[in-house]
């Protein structure tokens, strides 16, 4: 199937839309999307990395309006990301893509698991930091709007972390995507980090990863410019407007929307890995 | 302890302003190729000519071969490619800025974490 320029720009702009409203990121719905128009899952791949870094680093936009994101955690975890994401970008270039339909798939089922983040004893949590984020000194603190007051927040579980990170950034790197609701999950539940910060923080997080996959795939040939360029403007205009809505959607009908738009990425995926399966 | 780190958030949206600069830039550029890609073949279909594909050796050598004019010859391909690199550069910044910045305050340990993430960085763009 061909496919065109415009319509690609246009889609793109959709998806990172819908992409920054679900959480579920532009790359992971649009890596599928262009699988079905005939783009070889490597090349899709490749290109949605890199354009997940123009999300990502445009995404500095809201720092400057609210600060939350804590850079140094950040810059700790970013050491196991982005070994992740060269060590998944170095696998995708290396196997066969048959296996990338199933693990895009799994993936896309995982985004269906919602870990509710246990309620955050705040208390005494300074004594709960182990030796790794003592010295570490990543405390922080920020202004919560919505009950006007300054919360402070002491992360801990250094090391598991920063094993989730890295299979967080194993995922991104493999899959070009971003992983940042995966990426969030560790953040809240193993580092105990709150909401807004871990939400903030992942999207510095995952510029980095993808530039470390997007290292391994620029030159290893799979990498083709036409394809990036549209969808690179696309998902970073949409991204941009994603994040403004946000706020103003009923939670409903997000859930809603997220439920169709994952099913039908898995079926579809599921089906192109079949056939091939079938072709070999 | 230390309260809202009043001098990391200033340097950060400093840092912030040059990445958003860098996106719309490099944003700007891929515009541009795509227009004249569309005006020097009249299509507008998704190619997969192999011209299109990225090849070279090393991040850092491909960056030096289109400064000395060695990029593709093609005009609208050298916009794509270069904006590419700034795009990838973006990231790439950030982590020089805070190391720069975890030296001026003399945090040895963010010093250390920080040189970690750039040299792992350098290195795979280096060796491919």
């Amino acid at each position: 199937m061909n496919l065109s320029v415009t319509l690609l720009i246009l889609l793109s702009t959709v998806i990172g839309f819908l992409g920054s409203l679900t959480g579920l990121g532009g790359a992971s719905i649009l890596v599928p999307i262009l699988v079905f128009f005939g783009i070889p899952i490597k090349e899709a791949i490749a290109a949605g990395m890199i354009a997940i870094i123009g999300s990502s680093s445009g995404s500095a936009l809201s720092y400057v309006r609210n600060q939350m994101a804590n850079i140094r955690l950040a810059m700790f975890l970013e050491i196991f990301t982005v070994i992740g994401g060269i060590a998944g970008a170095t696998l995708t270039v290396i196997i066969n893509p048959v296996y990338l339909y199933f693990f895009f798939v799994l993936f896309l089922a995982t985004s269906f698991i919602k870990i509710r983040s246990k309620s955050q004893d705040i208390a005494n949590a300074k004594d709960k930091r182990d030796f790794l984020t003592k010295w570490l000194a990543c405390d922080g603190a920020y202004y919560d709007k919505s009950c006007d007051k300054k919360i402070e927040y002491y992360p801990r579980n250094g090391l598991l972390g920063g094993a989730g990170m890295f299979v967080a950034g194993l995922a991104a790197g493999m899959l070009g995507i971003g992983a940042g609701a995966f990426k969030t999950t560790v953040q809240e539940n193993i580092l105990r980090m709150p909401t807004k910060v871990s939400s903030a923080t992942s999207n510095f997080i995952i510029g980095m990863t993808a530039l470390g996959g997007a290292s391994v795939y620029l030159f290893s040939g799979l990498l083709n410019l036409s394809l990036m360029a549209p969808i690179a403007i696309g998902t970073t205009i949409g991204a941009i407007f994603g994040g403004r809505i946000l706020n103003r959607i009923k939670d409903k009908y997000l859930k809603i929307l997220f439920l169709v738009i994952v099913s039908a990425l898995i079926i579809q995926m599921l089906y192109k890995g079949i056939t091939s399966i079938w072709n070999l | 302890m230390e309260p809202l780190k009043e001098n990391n958030s200033k340097i950060e949206v400093i840092l912030s302003y040059i990445l958003i600069a860098g996106v719309i830039v490099s944003l700007m550029l891929m515009i541009a190729g795509m227009v004249l890609l569309y005006l020097e073949s009249g299509s507008f279909i998704i190619s997969r000519d192999p011209s299109m594909f990225i090849k070279g050796s090393n991040f850092f050598s491909f960056i030096l071969d289109i400064f000395k004019g060695n990029g593709p010859e093609n005009t609208a391909l050298l916009l794509l490619t270069i904006g590419t690199i700034i795009l990838m550069l973006t990231p790439f910044i950030r982590v020089v800025a805070s190391l720069i910045y975890f030296i001026w305050i003399r945090d040895k340990k963010y010093i250390f974490i920080t040189l970690i993430v750039l040299i792992i960085l350098i290195i795979t763009l280096s060796f491919h």
